[in-house]
């Protein structure tokens, strides 16, 4: 499942759980990605995204370990980098400043995340 | 000389009849009116009491027929008849009744008794006695009257009444009586009072009473009596006397006060009992006069509202004083438009105490209104649901969680197809890898299902529970370390899929699957350094397994191998060290675990 908008791009995974990662990694490798992480804590992705490394854009599970995600998706709306969330709570209740930010339940089908990352970086270029 | 012939012969009768009226002393005297009457029925003699009964002079009256005396009053054809056959016969008038308005003396009633004289010189005369029984008729009706005026307060009574006589045997008994205590007249009357009822009368109380109080008090009053009757049950009396000196009777009112007291009993009960049901419930109760402006609050409206039982006389303004700023405006208002149209009320609203702290109450109540439709009264009843909102809250928290684990653990599903797939070489190896790793999801969401909030599941359950699953035998196995280190609640699920995937090698390739392997798996909990986590040090050592000579990975144990040496540091940040030995596999686990301990 190659998506041409995925191809080389470098997409941080955000999860922490284990299979979960593991699983968004392969899906996003076979579509021609370059997976950086997967991370499983805030502090490791911040690490990531401080390091300056390119990063084209991110899956960011909402809820890790009982830590929330969201300092880290500022960072990522500072530095430009397009991203989406993935959670298994209820969307609603991701903050309204996400608003645009695209919101993937857990165990969508492969494609789904891949695509919606696809989505994300798409719009990034056009806006 | 004709004249003096004349006046001679009339001056000779009047003296003969003067001399024949000559009366016997015993007559002069008697007291009674008496009249003499001649043959021809007029008044020989009328005697001094006559006069004065009747005020006439002797002169006006004597030589006066009977029936012309006093205007005819005295012609009673009757008694005109009377007198003749009295006169003729020989036969007595007794007690003749007349009665007269006399302009003089009124009223009169009088009874006449005559007889004719026998005596000579005195034949063909009458001797009438007139008794005046006047005073005695109206002194004989008003005793008839009073009688009647006692019978009658006697009957009407609502009290049971029993009249005794001194022998304390009844008189009388009124209707209350007799229905009151189901005895009939027959066997009540001229029977002593303790005999009534087949001696149910015969109360000690009673007998004190009668015999003792009453003949030296003249009366006794509300006395109270408690007596078992046979056929009427339990009885609570109320007994008053007066002893009637002048008819030598008793007066006995009984007032039976058990169908009272049972009410005002019944009364009390039924407010205790919605006292106790409102205080129990935590009901905070309010009664509003919307005309007298009366408020009635209960014992726990006070500190609903925040103020202490009594502090303040409760009002609206009271009440509006309290509301949290952002619900006044809509509580008021509710209360408003209610009161127009005078219907329920429903409504839950913040009030704020006085320490600063936020209640919600939730209150129920009805407006009253009169036939225009005007406001007369609201009550109501409110509970706190403080604790109950923030239940709910916990609930929605709780089943958030659950939502989120579900998602979670469906796409750990996912997941764990894809990588047994991946590991798999034909579709049945695929089923039973699959199986045992679904089957060891199941277990730990199992232990995980089990715990309260605060409760952790501890290190030794887990590796119970999987060595459990592939069948160890307690013979190839040493277990050493305490019990209870609990493990992080987060780090669970991975974990104990980890340690399946180690136990699920041991028993396809390693210790457990030879006769000669042994496993020994000793762990350690390192108390925490200052700011430090505490960790739980696990040493998995097969041992004594003959290792394939090519000491190539057997198939399928890459990814439990790898599950072990990514997931956990991943996951669970921990140190992994994995090796294959020449007797078998050596891992060790380091690993944060939570600072709760499973078992206190």
């Amino acid at each position: 499942m190659r998506d041409p908008v995925l191809k080389d791009r470098r997409i941080l995974v955000v999860e922490d759980e284990y299979l979960i990662a593991d699983l968004l990694a392969s899906d996003l490798a076979d579509a021609g990605a370059i997976v950086l992480g997967p991370v499983g804590s805030l502090g490791d992705a911040f690490e990531l995204i401080g390091e300056g490394a390119l990063i084209d854009a991110a899956v960011l599970d909402v809820n890790l370990g009982g830590e929330l995600v969201y300092p880290a998706a500022d960072k990522l709306v500072e530095s430009a980098v397009p991203f989406v969330f993935t959670t298994g709570y209820d969307p609603l209740s991701i903050p309204p400043r996400f608003a645009g930010i695209r919101c993937c339940e857990k165990s969508a089908s492969s494609s789904g995340v891949p695509t919606a990352v696809a989505g994300a970086i798409k719009g990034a270029c056009r806006s | 000389m004709v004249n003096t012939i004349e006046e001679e012969s009339s001056r000779r009768a009047t003296q003969a009849r003067e001399e024949s009226i000559e009366l016997p002393a015993v007559i002069r005297t008697m007291p009674q009116p008496l009249l003499i009457l001649d043959g021809s029925l007029s008044v020989l003699h009328a005697n001094g009491p006559f006069c004065e009964t009747f005020k006439v002079d002797p002169g006006e009256t004597e030589g006066q027929k009977l029936s012309d005396l006093g205007n005819g009053q005295w012609n009673i054809p009757g008694l005109t008849a009377l007198l003749e056959d009295t006169l003729e016969n020989g036969r007595d008038l007794r007690e003749f009744r007349v009665e007269h308005e006399f302009p003089e003396v009124g009223f009169r009633v009088m009874a006449l008794n005559a007889c004719r004289l026998e005596a000579d010189g005195a034949e063909g005369r009458i001797l009438v006695a007139i008794e005046d029984i006047t005073l005695q008729e109206r002194a004989l009706w008003q005793l008839e009257a009073q009688k009647e005026y006692a019978e009658k307060i006697v009957d009407a009574s609502r009290d049971a009444l029993l009249i005794l006589g001194w022998d304390l045997k009844v008189k009388a008994a009124n209707e209350t009586f007799y229905e009151s205590f189901q005895v009939d007249p027959a066997e009540t009357e001229g029977r002593m009072v303790y005999e009534l009822g087949n001696g149910q009368w015969n109360i000690p109380k009673l007998r004190e009473l009668l015999e003792n109080v009453l003949p030296e008090n003249n009366a006794f009053d509300d006395f109270e009596v408690e007596h078992d009757f046979e056929d009427l049950g339990r009885r609570i009396m109320v007994l008053n006397a007066r002893r009637i000196d002048h008819l030598q009777l008793i007066l006995l009112a009984i007032e039976d006060q058990t169908e009272k007291r049972g009410t005002a009993a019944r009364l009390r009960m039924s407010a205790e009992r919605l006292r106790r049901a409102v205080e129990v419930g935590n009901l905070g109760l309010w009664d509003w006069d919307l005309r007298s402006g009366g408020f009635h609050w209960s014992d726990e409206t006070y500190p609903m509202m925040g103020y202490a039982v009594g502090e303040v006389e409760p009002s609206y303004e009271v009440w509006a004083a309290r509301l949290h700023p952002d619900d006044r405006a809509e509580a008021e208002a509710r209360v408003r438009d209610t009161m127009q149209s005078s219907g329920g009320y429903e409504h839950e609203y913040r009030v704020v105490h006085p320490d600063g702290s936020t209640r919600w109450l939730h209150a129920r109540g009805r407006f009253f209104s009169d036939e225009a439709g005007e406001p007369l009264r609201t009550l109501g009843a409110m509970i706190d649901t403080t604790e109950r909102r923030e239940m709910e809250e916990r609930n929605k928290v709780l089943i958030s969680e659950l939502q989120h684990r579900t998602m979670n653990l469906l796409a750990v599903v996912q997941s764990l197809v894809r990588k047994t797939m991946r590991g798999s070489s034909d579709i049945a190896e695929f089923h039973d890898r699959f199986d045992a790793r679904l089957h060891s999801l199941a277990r730990v969401q199992m232990l995980l299902s089990r715990l309260d909030e605060n409760d952790r599941v501890a290190f030794d359950d887990v590796l119970d529970a999987e060595l459990r699953a592939v069948g160890a035998r307690s013979e190839q196995l040493t277990l050493d370390g305490p019990s209870g280190v609990s493990l992080r609640s987060s780090s669970v699920q991975t974990f104990a899929m980890a340690l399946h995937e180690l136990a699920t090698n041991a028993v396809k390739y390693g210790a457990l699957a030879q006769p000669s392997g042994h496993l020994t798996v000793t762990w350690r909990y390192e108390a925490p350094e200052p700011g430090g986590e505490p960790l739980l040090h696990v040493d998995w050592r097969e041992s004594g397994v003959v290792m394939p000579r090519d000491a190539a990975t057997p198939s399928g144990t890459g990814q439990g191998r790898e599950l072990i040496e990514r997931a956990l540091p991943h996951q669970l940040n921990a140190d992994i060290s994995y090796e294959l030995g020449p007797d078998g596999v050596h891992c060790t686990i380091s690993m944060p675990v939570s600072k709760r301990t499973a078992r206190e």
